[in-house]
């Protein structure tokens, strides 16, 4: 077997299909629709289109664990252990293991909510913050990163479901945010372990960290205003290590992202 | 065979085709039953995408005149889940037969009192959906029952007298605005959810301009 | 009322544990650096190939077991201490050359369809002879003074069946055709040739000699010979 995996090599059975995020940032519609009033885009069971707003959400995530469970896997194999201490391989194995049981509650979800495996397109993005050969980058960018927009993700979903009196959806989401709190801390952990005597390594993995976040924050999918879908989750981020500057920064890098999403829609419009 | 015109024509921010929607909704109009003299005018808002899904349903001309079925919904209706900006032809028929079988509803005598769709309530629109569903299933339309479950449960609560409803709706072969009625009057009295958080923007707002 | 200060035996009447075990110290531990070897070998070979099956459910499973081979990894890991080994990777080693030779060609699959050839090498090859070695361990060891041993041992094989047990209906349902049948075999025996020439996970010995408590018949050579190369 081969050491570092790529993205587009990830084994799919067929009910799966996959597309690029580029198709939804030029998706010439991006330009019509930010020129309406579309109100709050917070997932809220009030909102029109919740259940299909809801679904597709879950599908993501679903998608999104098995990447994750995919990064984890890697790492187990990937860096021996003059790279990595053993210690930090078990907890990636530890992580297999959770991640498994994410995709196991994901499909199960899905059922509930009426939908399908592969139903949605997937994109792999996620799964490209775990490709960094080296092992810092690689866990801040799944641990911190990747695993830090879960924790917002399975907040708010967990908020959707206590709001629309859903008590499957409610359960499975404070299950999964209390391990997904597990993998950010044990990011934070070995980030601090791994770099303790080497600033620049460290500086260097949080500037991947920031370039990750900046990606995940999906040109304005996660924010703290009610024109993002998904909000920054600050109690149990803090509980996973972070600190205020850092959650400052996560929501200063959401805005940026934000904002170039626009400019780069308002300039393909403008090109067309 | 009814007339259907659709608008946009032609689509210019996604790839669907006027002419083969029209066929479809030609197609299913047939298929649920809508009199052959009826004219279905949809326009789609074609900039709307997955998974802002929704639709609007209103009946003009009743008189003398040819019946008018007037349909307005999001372009994310007919978008295919994998596929962005592609025509999803299961999809699209799914939702064309409920749309359609709503109209043909509100063209019976038990639907003459029935509010107009843009004044609907959330529980009103997914009981009424879940009964044209059901119909639709039975009809051979691919329907996922799953899926108008759940659907069901989001507008109506979540619960075993909710459910019990829920399956009453679905099973029926006939149904009136009363019972409908009657149903979200059941459903309201057994929904135990907390009275959801409102929000500027949330409450009211719809995705029709 | 039982009158407290009454003597009583050390073993209550039912607990039959015996001093006398197969393995010193130094045997036991060198057992267990084997036995840490392989599980790490086993986990990373697991979690990298979660990527690369396109079976759901395989896929799922890989994840889960690579869980259990790591705690096991890290149950012998702890124990090597216990056993007068500070230094934890200096008996982190395979056996023998041949047993690398096995892990490495065990571990080669990496393309999306060569899922059965992937589970064989796992849950037909080597999962058993780690079920053989564990219970010999278990079975030979002494029940007193390697007690620590036999409880991770007994952890470790309650896992070790679970897992032999859902890897082998997994292939079962992923076998479908007598070409499949041709492939998992061919499999099989490829890498049971590879695991004879190692002896086992921890080597030549290690389910003991067979034959070693056997008196050779008068004029006649040991029954091992030939058997044993």
């Amino acid at each position: 077997m081969k050491k570092m995996f790529p993205a587009e090599e990830l084994a799919r059975d067929s009910r799966f299909v996959r597309n690029r995020i580029e198709d939804q940032i030029f998706d010439p519609r991006n330009q019509a629709l930010s020129q309406r009033e579309m109100g709050s885009a917070k997932l809220d069971p009030n909102r029109p289109a919740a259940a299909e707003r809801a679904r597709a959400l879950m599908h993501g995530i679903f998608t999104g664990e098995i990447q994750a469970l995919e990064g984890a896997g890697r790492t187990t194999f990937d860096f021996d252990e003059t790279q990595v201490p053993l210690a930090l391989k078990l907890d990636m194995a530890r992580q297999c293991w959770d991640e498994s049981r994410h995709c196991e509650i994901s499909v199960k979800l899905g059922d509930w909510m009426g939908s399908e495996i592969g139903e949605f397109a997937e994109q792999t993005f996620l799964y490209e913050a775990a490709c960094a050969d080296d092992p810092v980058l690689r866990l801040t960018g799944v641990n911190r990163a990747l695993e830090g927009l879960a924790i917002d993700v399975f907040n708010t979903m967990k908020e959707f479901g206590e709001l629309s009196g859903d008590p499957v959806l409610a359960f499975c989401e404070d299950w999964m945010l209390a391990d997904e709190v597990t993998h950010v801390k044990m990011g934070s952990d070995w980030l601090r372990r791994l770099t303790e005597d080497d600033p620049e390594r460290r500086e260097r993995a949080l500037e991947f960290q920031r370039t990750v976040d900046k990606l995940f924050s999906l040109g304005g999918f996660r924010g703290e205003t009610e024109e993002n879908p998904v909000h920054l989750a600050r109690r149990f981020r803090e509980l996973a290590g972070f600190s205020d500057d850092e959650l400052e920064e996560l929501v200063k890098v959401s805005e940026e992202s934000k904002a170039e999403a626009e400019a780069m829609s308002a300039a393909i419009q403008q090109g067309a | 065979m009814a007339r259907v015109s659709v608008t946009p024509d032609p689509f210019v921010l996604v790839n669907y085709d006027s002419g083969a929607l029209a066929a479809l909704i030609e197609k299913v109009a047939s298929r649920v039953g809508l009199p052959d003299d009826i004219e279905i005018a949809i326009e789609v808002d074609e900039a709307l995408p997955r998974p802002l899904i929704a639709s609007y349903v209103e009946i003009d001309g009743a008189g003398d005149g040819p019946i008018r079925v007037s349909i307005w919904c999001s372009g994310g209706n007919f978008e295919h889940p994998q596929y962005p900006r592609r025509f999803d032809d299961v999809g699209g028929e799914i939702k064309l037969a409920v749309d359609l079988l709503r109209a043909a509803d509100r063209l019976a005598p038990g639907f003459a009192d029935a509010t107009p769709d843009a004044e609907l309530s959330e529980r009103q629109r997914e009981a009424w959906d879940t009964s044209a569903a059901g119909r639709a299933s039975r009809l051979g339309f691919a329907v996922r029952e799953p899926l108008a479950r759940y659907h069901f449960r989001l507008g109506n609560g979540f619960g075993d007298a909710v459910d019990a409803v829920y399956e009453r709706l679905w099973g029926a072969d006939e149904i009136t605005w009363a019972e409908i009625e009657t149903a979200c009057v059941e459903t309201a009295a057994s929904d135990e959810r907390p009275t959801p958080k409102v929000r500027p923007g949330t409450v009211g707002t719809t995705l029709r301009r | 009322m039982p009158e407290p200060s009454k003597p009583r035996s050390a073993f209550a009447p039912w607990d039959r544990r015996e001093l006398p075990g197969l393995f010193d110290v130094e045997e036991s531990a060198k057992r267990v650096g084997h036995y840490k070897w392989i599980e790490i070998k086993l986990f990373e070979a697991l979690g990298g190939w979660v990527a690369t099956v396109p079976e759901l459910d395989v896929k799922l499973v890989l994840g889960r077991h690579c869980y259990h081979h790591a705690w096991h990894a890290e149950l012998w890991d702890k124990r090597l201490p216990e056993l007068r080994e500070m230094n934890t990777d200096r008996l982190n080693v395979a056996p023998n050359d041949e047993l690398v030779a096995f892990v490495d060609a065990m571990r080669e699959p990496d393309a999306p369809e060569l899922t059965i050839e992937k589970l064989v090498g796992v849950y037909r090859v080597l999962i058993p002879r780690k079920i053989a070695a564990y219970t010999y361990h278990l079975n030979g060891t002494s029940t007193i003074t390697d007690s620590p041993t036999i409880r991770s041992l007994n952890f470790a094989l309650q896992d070790e069946f679970q897992d032999w047990r859902e890897g082998e209906m997994l292939l079962q349902s992923l076998i479908e055709t007598p070409k499949d049948v041709e492939r998992a075999t061919r499999r099989a025996a490829e890498l049971e040739v590879l695991m004879l020439a190692a002896g086992g996970i921890a080597g030549r010995g290690t389910l003991g000699d067979a034959t070693e408590d056997l008196v050779p018949p008068q004029g006649q050579g040991s029954p091992a010979e030939g058997v044993v190369a």
